[in-house]
């Protein structure tokens, strides 16, 4: 007998600084012009990871920041984030690992639009969590940008929070996905 | 519990070629395929749809190349971007190109099967369309080849063509939608 592998999953509530944002019927988060947006309870113990994706557009040339969240709180304990990027600009590839109080999931989407697909490796566990994401980034019209991070807590995690660096804006929907165990 | 991942069957499919038909599963199956138009795989029901191409082989080593489709008129216009990263043995190169009549998702190679997944985010909304694939190449045994793309016209899209940039190509794919 088949199952359904990926389950759409259902916030059980959301919070934002912005113009608006609403849960849908089945579950993904639609955002107009929010600096923050936090799902709330969209880790739970019936799955281990978790599959993130989402368009958007936002309203300078940064990137969108993302936190875990344990109940109302994100977690922004120094230096428990790290992320490897590499970045394909053209001919020109960087890549650098940083430490910091978030990750990246995704970057600009400020000339047209972006979409990432963040995979994210037991944040309900209390154990530390990976994440993974690819995205299609439109700087200087198209950029391939891709993380891997860690972060160190082994605390357990039911949300995450969205930010938009250097206090952008961000428009756009985004849905939550458990991959069955 | 939702499904949150919807496989799309085509409306009806185009072909130059040997062989494509629609299996029941919704997948597309081709055989010596030189241009693949899928119609009506992408609905106002989702934003965010995953291309798993598969089991491809090329007759000749060319790209896996995309466009827009809307109804059975193609995207063609010089409106797409796209960067690709490329790995093969140490060699890490990487390109942009602008104002291209279509973009690409990876490579076929002749001697092995390759295969790819593309995300295309956003193609029947009236605003541009981003679209990535992370890719494995048969080229030299194992090589990769991921594109990240836009197309900058706010038009919604039901639909995209697959072809090969050179010779021909057989393989099989699913389209399938990111329930919201």
């Amino acid at each position: 007998m088949s199952k359904n592998g990926l389950i759409l999953l259902t916030p059980t509530s959301i919070a934002y600084t912005g113009t608006s944002a609403t849960i849908s019927a089945n579950g993904s988060v639609s955002f107009s012009a929010c600096s923050v947006l936090s799902l709330n309870g969209v880790f739970s113990a019936a799955y281990d990871n978790y599959m993130v994706v989402g368009w958007h557009s936002v309203t300078g040339g940064a990137s969108i920041l993302c936190r875990l969240r344990d109940g109302i709180n994100d977690d922004t304990t120094t230096n428990s984030y790290v992320h490897q990027y590499w970045f394909a600009n053209g001919t020109s590839i960087i890549g650098e690992r940083a430490t910091a109080t978030y990750w990246v999931p995704s970057a600009r989407g400020n000339t047209q639009r972006a979409g990432f697909v963040a995979n994210i490796y037991g944040p309900y566990l209390a154990q530390p969590t990976a994440y993974r994401s690819v995205m299609a980034d439109d700087y200087n019209a198209a950029s391939v940008t891709d993380l891997g991070g860690t972060h160190n807590q082994s605390t357990s995690y039911d949300g995450i929070t969205f930010i938009g660096n250097s206090s952008q804006t961000m428009t756009g929907r985004v849905a939550v996905y458990g991959m069955r165990k | 519990m939702t499904n949150g991942l919807v496989v799309m069957t085509p409306s009806s499919i185009s072909y130059s070629g040997t062989s494509a038909s629609i299996n029941a599963d919704g997948s597309v199956t081709f055989s010596a395929m030189t241009n693949l138009e899928l119609r009506g795989v992408f609905t106002g029901d989702y934003d965010n749809y995953m291309i798993a191409i598969s089991d491809t082989r090329a007759s000749s080593n060319g790209s896996i190349s995309f466009q827009l489709l809307s109804g059975t008129t193609p995207a063609s216009g010089a409106d797409y971007a796209r960067q690709y990263i490329q790995a093969s043995g140490t060699s890490v190169p990487a390109s942009r190109s602008t104002g291209q009549t279509s973009t690409r998702l990876g490579w076929a190679d002749t001697a092995q099967k390759n295969g790819l997944t593309a995300y295309v985010f956003g193609p029947y909304l009236a605003q541009p369309t981003a679209v990535r694939s992370v890719t494995v190449w048969a080229y030299l045994n194992a090589a990769i080849e991921d594109y990240a793309s836009t197309h900058s016209l706010s038009t919604s899209y039901d639909g995209c063509v697959i072809f090969p940039s050179a010779g021909n190509m057989t393989g099989k794919l699913t389209v399938f939608g990111f329930n919201q």
